[in-house]
């Protein structure tokens, strides 16, 4: 089957992201990446979602470690499918959390972020945050909107080794509009580099403890006060900083998972079609 | 989004377990695909928890229009943007 057929399947057909089974290409999907794989949370698989009515009290992990976040208070359950992407549905955060119940232990040093979000913020006072640690201690990490470099920026930030507020370092400036993207972040004994889209946007040397000691939060930063409202599409978090080759197969799978593939720049090797496995 | 308000910790509890049997929210989900129950999977357990504001009272939020806004001063301060 051509590929071109292959993606005309829905999105939850078997052979959509198996081909093989009928003679065809086998889509490239993050549990490619093995035991690197340490979260995967995928909106798009209502299989994974547990519903309270309309809200979600539940989102399965699919890396297989069984990291699921959850919410067992109902005023903080976030909604489904209020917002869809690609006819792909989310998960519409306002005001609401989901976390982990444990840390991701399978992260024990360097790790990577990928993730699809659409949210619009505009000028924010606070550094509003979508994910994070569940502490503000040494070492931990958030993402969030805040200024950078006297611009406002969807940016990775947190406390470094030593307990000090890091510089933050910037996924995308000037958010002021609707932002609909692919967020990538890595995180070794270097620093952290920060994608948007495909593209490197910013790199520092800030060190934050490698590995993951604590359990991470969806909604909110890390002190629990500051919600960025937002619709969550993927989260996918490794246990190592992806190469060059498995950063563009993610960004490439998820572009074309969620009708991003427009945003990819000239030149990505899955701008004209998505990865293969 | 209205605030039910209480002068002590335990009249609040009290009072958010009523509300939570009142609107019948404390259930074990299904799943969005199947629409089967979940039992093994996160159980909607209460309707809010609580929370101490500054001046030392208990709030939840209201499930309606019972109930008065926030106050500016009920929280502690939010982390601002300075690194």
């Amino acid at each position: 089957m051509a590929l071109e057929l292959v993606n005309k399947l829905p999105y939850d057909h078997p052979y959509r992201w198996d081909g093989t089974a009928v003679g065809g290409v086998k889509l490239w999907r993050p549990d490619e990446l093995g035991a690197d794989l340490a979260l995967w949370l995928d909106a798009a698989d209502a299989s994974t979602i547990t519903l309270n009515g309309s809200n979600v009290s539940q989102w399965d992990d699919k890396s297989g470690n069984g990291k699921h976040v959850s919410q067992g208070e109902a005023t903080l359950q976030p909604q489904y499918d209020s917002f869809q992407l690609n006819s792909l549905s989310t998960i519409s955060f306002v005001d609401d959390i989901l976390g982990t119940s444990s840390p991701l232990s399978e992260v024990a040093t360097d790790w990577s972020y990928t993730g699809v979000m659409n949210f619009t913020e505009s000028n924010p006072s606070t550094a509003d945050a979508f994910l994070s640690s569940n502490t503000s201690a040494s070492g931990t990490f958030q993402m969030d909107i805040r200024s950078v470099g006297g611009n406002n920026a969807l940016s990775f930030s947190g406390k470094d080794d030593g307990g000090e507020n890091n510089t933050p370092t910037a996924l995308y400036q000037n958010p002021y509009n609707t932002i609909t993207g692919i967020l990538y972040c890595s995180v070794d004994s270097t620093g952290v580099k920060t994608s948007f889209n495909g593209v490197q946007v910013d790199s520092s040397t800030a060190t934050f403890r490698t590995g993951m000691t604590v359990p991470v939060r969806l909604g909110v930063n890390r002190s629990v006060a500051n919600f960025l409202n937002a619709n969550h599409a993927e989260h996918v978090f490794t246990t190592s900083v992806l190469s060059t080759e498995d950063r563009q197969k993610m960004e490439g799978y998820l572009a074309w998972k969620w009708g991003l593939e427009a945003n990819l720049p000239a030149g990505h090797p899955y701008k004209s079609t998505p990865p293969t496995a | 989004m209205k605030y039910r308000i209480f002068d002590t910790e335990q009249e609040a509890l009290d009072a958010e377990a009523q509300v939570a049997l009142d609107i019948g929210c404390v259930k074990v989900g299904v799943n969005a695909k199947t629409g089967e129950a979940q039992p093994d999977k996160q159980v909607t357990e209460r309707w809010a928890i609580p929370q101490q504001i500054q001046d030392g009272r208990w709030v939840f939020v209201s499930p309606d229009d019972e109930g008065v806004e926030a106050g500016d001063d009920w929280w502690p301060q939010e982390e601002f943007i300075d690194g």
